[in-house]
């Protein structure tokens, strides 16, 4: 009996030892662009059900924070993948950076600018036609898409400092800020301020929102890898949308500026952004709307020359 | 010089990618034809730098004066005063901006508080500086307290306030900068929109002058210190 036992055991061993071997993980970094919150829920989901391990990637989230330069951290090599904006993918190519997008969390731009219900906007445009001062990062696209379009004074931009402050402080009802509108006007409301939001898509523009982006040469070095990071990641999204209480009670121990509760409500609101239409495949691009935004870009003098789209993302089963 | 000519020639044999180090020539090429508005950020740096040292020293010139006539305040508030040498600009710098709003008045503030204690800490040691025996000398003379303090203790420490204010200096356009970025304007603001761009010519740019500015009010404070009052300096200062 105990030879049959000993037979059994190292067969085993055998057979384990034979698995690691044949296909050993690849050990991968992921670079977010802000802290962990419900906008990567589906990456922290793979991460923690073992979807990226069963897809033989040992993955690492790198969280971030205000000017995390996530674009110049996948061109340097200091990450395989990164989270970015889809302008920043063509800012980045027209700089001469070789980034490529293959995965987008939002198929909506969830962006937008609140300000306190007083004022009484009743839309993007009421907001920016206004005297209010706005808090903005500066410089981005979309904020020199929105002065040329609603013709905005320079002086009316204010340096934008993270989170509601803008919105809570002293002066915040003589001031409005940027938000993601699922989330900051939801914090602000449970801080007891009363705040009207709006979708900077309201505007025309609407580019996809917190892709994942990796440098060319990359991905044609390691096609499979990249296509089995995104196979892992389309399962966690899908997870995360079924049900997104494990990943957000765990992510609400990372990020303790947010409640689970908070989390649950942020991940609700953004379903809708994440996945519009329920028969799309969530995380697919399509070449149209790289070629809309290269053309509003273009416009505004950010971009110089298009590129055919093909250049700039590719879509993985 | 050595340190530019090899950037270029990295980038230019392609050894390092100019998306993520900028190469002189990019900077030239960005800074002539753009010179109103990096002059701009410049010049706007350069008046808040100015003021925030400005205020410094006349800060540190009055509390400093009231120690050397109250020196249980000294030893009251000195531990006090090293809160601004130990302050993390960049933490209290928002709440500048809800105390002073956007703009000048918050990076005025920012420069000046991370440049007093240089110039604080100087003048006071300068004051303290005084060989005793000139004192005593003082009071045979019947000097009051007044005339050996102008007379004396304040000749004799210029030099220890020129090296404070040469330290302050540079401090200032840090604080500046670094107020810049939180209140908006000048080369902080000028920064923080061209790394929102993925400008990194732009952003290399603004840093060099940046520190040419710091290197600038060295050289002045040290030119105008020594020929201004060339007779108060000491031969070890």
């Amino acid at each position: 009996m105990s030879s049959v036992k000993s037979v059994f055991l190292a067969l085993s061993v055998f057979c384990v030892a034979g698995s690691v071997l044949a296909e050993p993980l690849v050990r991968a970094k992921l670079a977010l662009n802000w802290k962990p919150e419900p906008e990567f829920g589906g990456f922290y989901q793979a991460l923690w059900d073992g979807t990226y391990k069963k897809e033989g990637i040992d993955l690492e989230i790198v969280p971030g924070g205000s000017g995390q330069p996530v674009p110049q951290m996948i061109e340097s090599g200091t990450v395989d993948f990164g989270i970015v904006a889809q302008d920043e993918v063509l800012v980045s190519r027209e700089r001469g950076a070789n980034l490529v997008a293959i995965w987008t969390v939002y198929q909506n731009n969830p962006q937008g600018f609140m300000a306190a219900e007083k004022h009484g906007f009743k839309s993007l445009g009421d907001l920016l036609k206004s005297s209010l001062k706005i808090a903005i990062q500066k410089g981005m696209p979309y904020a020199l898409y929105l002065q040329k379009k609603y013709a905005i004074k320079e002086s009316r931009w204010i340096p934008y400092l993270g989170g509601i402050s803008q919105i809570s402080g002293i002066s915040g009802d003589t001031q409005a800020q940027q938000c993601f509108v699922t989330s900051e006007p939801e914090i602000a409301r449970a801080s007891g301020i009363r705040v009207n939001s709006f979708l900077i898509s309201e505007s025309g523009y609407n580019p996809y929102l917190a892709l994942v982006a990796v440098r060319k040469d990359f991905l044609e070095k390691k096609r499979d890898l990249v296509q089995r990071f995104v196979r892992a990641t389309r399962k966690g999204w899908q997870a995360y949308l079924s049900d997104p209480k494990t990943a957000n009670q765990a992510m609400a121990k990372i990020n303790t500026s947010l409640s689970t509760e908070r989390f649950q409500v942020i991940a609700k609101n953004q379903e809708i952004f994440v996945r519009p239409d329920r028969k799309a495949k969530i995380g697919e691009m399509a070449a149209s709307r790289w070629d809309q935004l290269q053309a509003q870009l273009q416009d505004v003098g950010v971009l110089r020359t298009a590129k055919p789209s093909s250049e700039l993302f590719i879509n993985f089963d | 010089m050595l340190l530019l000519g090899l950037l270029e020639a990295g980038v230019q044999l392609g050894w390092i990618s100019s998306y993520l180090i900028a190469p002189p020539s990019a900077m030239l090429r960005y800074a002539v034809p753009a010179w109103r508005d990096w002059g701009t950020a410049l010049f706007e740096t350069w008046t808040n730098a100015t003021l925030g040292l400005g205020l410094s020293v006349v800060f540190a010139l009055g509390v400093s004066v009231l120690f050397s006539y109250l020196p249980w305040v000294e030893r009251m508030f000195l531990p006090l005063m090293v809160f601004f040498q130990t302050v993390p600009i960049i933490a209290i710098a928002p709440l500048l901006v809800i105390w002073f709003g956007y703009g000048p008045k918050t990076v005025i503030a920012s420069a000046w508080i991370v440049s007093f204690f240089p110039v604080l800490s100087n003048g006071i040691f300068g004051f303290a500086q005084v060989d005793p025996r000139s004192i005593e000398l003082f009071r045979l003379m019947n000097a009051t307290p007044t005339k050996i303090f102008w007379g004396l203790r304040f000749p004799r420490s210029i030099p220890y306030w020129v090296q404070g204010i040469r330290l302050g200096s540079g401090l200032a356009v840090i604080g500046a900068i670094v107020g810049e970025f939180i209140a908006g304007g000048g080369l902080g603001g000028f920064i923080d929109s061209a790394r929102n761009q993925q400008r990194i010519d732009q952003v290399f740019f603004a840093v060099f002058i940046g520190t040419f500015l710091g290197l600038f009010y060295l050289k002045l404070i040290d030119v105008v210190g020594r020929t201004w009052f060339k007779r108060y300096f000491y031969p070890s200062v």
